[in-house]
């Protein structure tokens, strides 16, 4: 690609990015949808964290061992069951996983 | 300097009541009631009657940093006629100076980045809370170290592609989507052409409308247009998370923006930091930081079930679902984003609907 399409390129990423993210904070109504609407609201962080995770984890870490991505999602699971920091629980999975990717001799 | 006198005692005792937070900025604005505009005293005039004096000297600390003469007002004064009161205003140089002290762009040069976005954000004159803020910007420190390594394995991942370092640093700086930043450098050593990467973003980003309606509805309705355009722009899965998992029915936009902002910066900072690393960091390093991102997921979403075991269905919902159509969306011709979309709208719909029912 030359350097004129990159610049397309970025231009055309930044509007696709930041339409749906500013358009509902414009739209949004106080109240609106009614109470079903805001019910589905507070369930929407769980649902989209969950998808997130769920395959995107093993896609997205296919690049790695699948053990060393196993042991660190279990070692994040674990930290975060007992509410330790995010900092903590980031740094001890990035660790559990580096240090199952040397076991292995990826 | 009669005027300013009095305008001083009446600060100083308002300090002494004790009504007034002296490091507040907002209150300073208060308390100095348009101090600096309304009673045309400038920041020079006060120090050089601070020296005579040393009661005004912490006043003029505040005069000096008040928010109405910040960034916004810059252009408007820069005229010739904002000279009028600078006491030493002879030289070029020093007119220059003078007005930088009156326009409270020490103010700015004082505080880091972000403070100078606060300022910015801040102009449109809806008082922000500055507590808020405090609070955001503390909130934002573990979001911003699970962000920088995940930032540096872009930034090495890209590079190590053979994507030009300008478009990496610019996509941080400008797009700050990670997901969809990723699949982007990933797919144009394949051949991928500009509109078919652009059309890929916004499948992968489509889920933001979900996202930021969540967050619009945490926001507080006094909220200025402004201040919702900067929050909906630095709308991210992290913040949106951190966000709509609080219990309280609003959270300040002053905690929002900080968030945002931390992370905005940690995300490019952490970027351009990958792209100075790309030849000394162990490549291996590289590859396990990419877990940090989801170890970042799992912190935010294990906590919040324990607190809300009415979540854990549509969580095992969403994820369910979300296997499935991930496995059969390239055949059925479905971006990844509109499969994570579609998947977890299903799962609150047939959650929030169980939900009712069972009422």
């Amino acid at each position: 690609m030359t350097d004129s399409e990159y610049g397309w390129l970025l231009a055309g990423m930044v509007v696709v990015t930041v339409v749906p993210r500013v358009l509902p904070q414009w739209i949004w109504r106080e109240g609106a949808g009614g109470r079903f609407v805001q019910a589905a609201l507070g369930l929407v962080p769980f649902a989209v964290l969950g998808a997130l995770l769920v395959p995107g984890m093993w896609t997205g870490m296919a690049h790695t061992p699948p053990a060393a991505t196993l042991a660190g999602a279990a070692a994040a699971i674990w930290f975060a069951w007992r509410d330790v920091n995010v900092v903590l629980v980031v740094l001890t999975a990035i660790g559990v996983h580096l240090a199952v990717s040397i076991g292995i001799g990826a | 300097m009669e005027k300013l006198v009095d305008n001083v005692d009446k600060v100083v005792s308002k300090s002494r009541a004790g009504r007034v937070d002296m490091h507040g900025i907002e209150n300073n604005r208060r308390a100095t009631g348009g101090f600096p505009v309304e009673s045309g005293i400038s920041a020079g005039e006060c120090r050089a009657e601070a020296v005579h004096n040393p009661r005004t000297a912490n006043v003029c600390s505040h005069v000096v940093r008040a928010p109405r003469q910040g960034v916004g007002v810059r252009r408007r004064r820069a005229g010739g006629a904002g000279s009028r009161s600078c006491p030493s205003g002879r030289g070029k140089e020093r007119r220059g100076a003078c007005r930088r002290h009156r326009q409270g762009l020490h103010a700015v040069a004082k505080f880091d980045t972000i403070g100078a976005l606060y300022f910015f954000i801040n102009k449109g004159g809806h008082a922000m809370n500055k507590a808020g803020w405090r609070q955001g910007v503390a909130a934002g420190i573990p979001l911003a170290i699970g962000y920088i390594p995940i930032a540096m394995a872009y930034g090495v991942l890209a590079a190590t592609l053979g994507i030009p370092s300008w478009f990496i640093a610019a996509s941080s700086i400008l797009v700050f989507a990670g997901a969809s930043q990723f699949m982007v450098v990933n797919m144009i050593p394949l051949g991928a052409t500009v509109p078919e990467l652009v059309m890929t973003t916004f499948v992968v980003n489509l889920r933001h409308l979900l996202l930021s309606a969540a967050v619009a509805a945490k926001t507080p309705p006094a909220t200025s247009r402004r201040q919702r355009t900067v929050i909906g722009a630095l709308t991210t899965d992290e913040l949106f998370s951190l966000i709509t998992l609080r219990a309280e029915r609003y959270v300040s936009a002053g905690f929002i923006l900080a968030l945002g902002v931390v992370g905005y910066t940690s995300w490019w900072l952490g970027t351009i930091a990958g792209l100075l690393a790309v030849h000394s960091l162990p490549p291996l390093l590289a590859d396990s930081m990419g877990i940090g991102l989801y170890a970042m997921f799992i912190a935010m979403l294990v906590p919040a079930l324990k607190r809300r075991p009415d979540a854990r269905l549509v969580t095992a919902l969403a994820i369910g679902g979300h296997a499935v159509l991930a496995s059969v969306a390239s055949a059925l011709g479905l971006g990844p984003g509109i499969a994570l979309l579609v998947a977890a709208l299903a799962a609150v719909v047939a959650a929030t609907g169980i939900q009712e029912v069972r009422r």
